[in-house]
């Protein structure tokens, strides 16, 4: 009888175990890289923070001679600060042809190509204003960075906007000892060795 | 890792025992294959072509197959009209009821130059509202047997493997632009996957710390027009009521005309529409893009469908709407899986077979 519970107590327990290094495999570091970034190149660097800390994001690329243009950074407001910038799209999105004519059922399916090419076109629409950026701004690599608490994972994306390619990707957990210096300055390592 | 195994273990085997083509009483009935000619001695393929598919389909599956020239016999006894040759979309559902079949697969051909075949297969399931349709081009003479081989592994793999549809591969070192429900972490794992497996992402929703699309919109996508190849819902326009006349008012009158503009353009003209969308996303890269990798993954992570546009072609090349999360980190996994199915080169079930025609 006891042999028997202890079976079923340590099934239960190695299938938590395993569930437990599943959810772990998504905190692996994992890089990617087709091209190196070298230092001195012009960049646009887009973080999500308060101003204070994108301050120290910007300084440790300038410390490494990257031209950090003033995109994301010239404004004394942050997007999280500005309701209507940050959820204008969750808006347009969410709102609904449907729920104003209820008497056009059979128009479902229009409204939902029409939804769908909304999305495509407003990726495209992004892509021309890269374009504008790259040419108007001299700028060479948009550069994404999220910084994530210790035990998360802060992640980073470079795009090429010449070829308006992706040409670094990494998630890199973010350690105990780790503070945003440290955190920026791998990531810097990281594009420039692409390792 | 263990307990997922086994939970699609068991998801797979009642999904095989669910499944529609294992199971004796599924009944798939086919229609003609209408000759868009205007030479009508090619009118023995309209009966030809589906009888043969039936064959080779019946030859690997315990189905119950129904074969025009019966249906046309069962209509006329039944209901008093004949089986047509052509059927709108908004037909089929009532149609489905008076054969009394699970799936329904029709079409038509057109000879060609070169004795070559264009051939147009639609296969709509029961219940579901929805259409696959590809085509298949091949000469019409000496390989019309394979050409029929080619055609009845399309749609045994549809059938069969989860809306599995494959013309062609994504070439490897392509750039790809890739659409999905994920953000940060997770879709810089499905970017880096992308990337270790040969191809160039190209700045495609990329652009963005967050991701705000929404799991239901999202999943909207799956269904995809395009030129000769389309997964998609049908849809009835009788059911639209947009009257108007001397009765009503000049508001009344601009709102149904502007109602039927967005109708015509969205639903009925909607593949003329999307052409030129794939057009200016070309354009946007400079005529760069190679493919539109589109993959949504269910909330969990536990599966995704995905799509594959060619954007110079401008055609759907492959498709499947299940793939399962296995081992490993889900998105890693899910791609690694997807990526390598395409890769797979299909080996001809029907070689070798006895078939009648």
């Amino acid at each position: 009888m006891k042999t028997s519970a202890l079976k079923i107590a340590l099934i239960i327990g190695l299938l938590f175990v395993l569930a437990g290094s599943e959810s772990c495999t998504t905190k692996k570091r994992v890089m990617s890289s087709t091209q190196k970034i070298p230092a001195g190149t012009s960049v646009a660097v887009v973080i999500e923070c308060p101003n204070n800390i994108k301050n120290v994001v910007i300084t440790r690329f300038m410390k490494k001679n990257f031209k950090v243009r003033a995109v994301n950074y010239s404004d004394l407001y942050t997007m999280k600060d500005i309701y209507d910038v940050k959820d204008f799209k969750k808006i347009s999105y969410n709102a609904s042809l449907k729920n104003d004519e209820k008497s056009l059922l059979s128009m479902e399916k229009t409204f939902d190509n029409i939804y769908k090419l909304h999305f495509y076109n407003f990726e495209i629409n992004k892509i021309q204003t890269l374009k504008e950026i790259k040419d108007k701004w001299n700028v060479k690599y948009l550069i994404l960075l999220d910084l994530g608490e210790w035990e998360e994972v802060s992640w980073g994306r470079a795009i090429d906007l010449s070829t308006l390619e992706l040409v670094w990707v990494e998630n890199y957990p973010t350690q105990y000892n780790d503070v945003v210096e440290t955190i920026i300055d791998h990531f810097i390592n990281s594009m420039m060795s692409g390792m | 890792m263990l307990y997922r195994l086994i939970l699609v273990s068991t998801f797979v085997l009642m999904m095989l025992a669910g499944t529609s083509l294992s199971h004796a009483s599924t009944v798939v009935s086919f229609g003609y294959l209408a000759n868009k000619s205007s030479n009508s001695s090619y009118d023995y393929l309209e009966t030809l072509f589906p009888n043969s598919f039936a064959s080779s389909l019946s030859a690997v599956f315990d189905v119950k197959i129904k074969k025009p020239q019966d249906i046309d016999k069962d209509l006329k006894k039944r209901f008093n009209v004949p089986l047509k040759k052509e059927y709108e979309p908004y037909e089929l559902p009532p149609l489905m009821e008076q054969i009394g079949t699970d799936i329904f697969i029709f079409g038509s051909f057109e000879p060609l130059r070169n004795s070559q075949v264009k051939i147009v297969i639609h296969i709509f399931l029961e219940g579901s509202n929805e259409m696959f349709t590809f085509t298949n081009v091949g000469q019409m003479e000496t390989e019309i047997f394979k050409l029929v081989d080619r055609i009845s592994l399309v749609v045994l793999d549809f059938l069969q493997d989860d809306h599995l549809f494959k013309s062609t591969s994504m070439k490897d070192g392509s750039r790809v632009a890739i659409l999905t429900n994920i953000e940060g972490v997770e879709l810089n794992n499905l970017y880096a996957s992308m990337m270790k497996l040969g191809y160039r992402i190209l700045c495609f929703q990329s652009n963005e710390i967050r991701n705000y699309m929404k799991q239901e919109e999202f999943h909207k996508l799956k269904y995809i027009r395009s030129k000769e190849n389309s997964y998609d819902t049908i849809s009835d326009w009788r059911k639209l009521k947009l009257f108007r006349g001397s009765w009503t008012g000049i508001r009344y009158n601009t709102t149904v005309s502007y109602l039927q503009r967005i109708y015509k353009i969205y639903d009925l003209n909607y593949l003329e529409t999307k052409l030129k969308l794939l057009d200016r996303l070309s354009k946007a890269f400079k005529g760069k893009a190679d493919y539109l990798f589109i993959i949504g993954f269910d909330e969990k992570k536990n599966r995704a469908w995905v799509r594959c546009v060619d954007i110079e072609k401008k055609e759907l090349i492959w498709m499947k709407s299940t793939i399962w999360h296995v081992k490993g980190e889900p998105v890693n996994d899910i791609v690694s899986q997807a990526i390598a199915l395409m890769r797979k080169e299909r080996k001809n079930p029907f070689m070798g077979l006895k078939r009648t025609r």
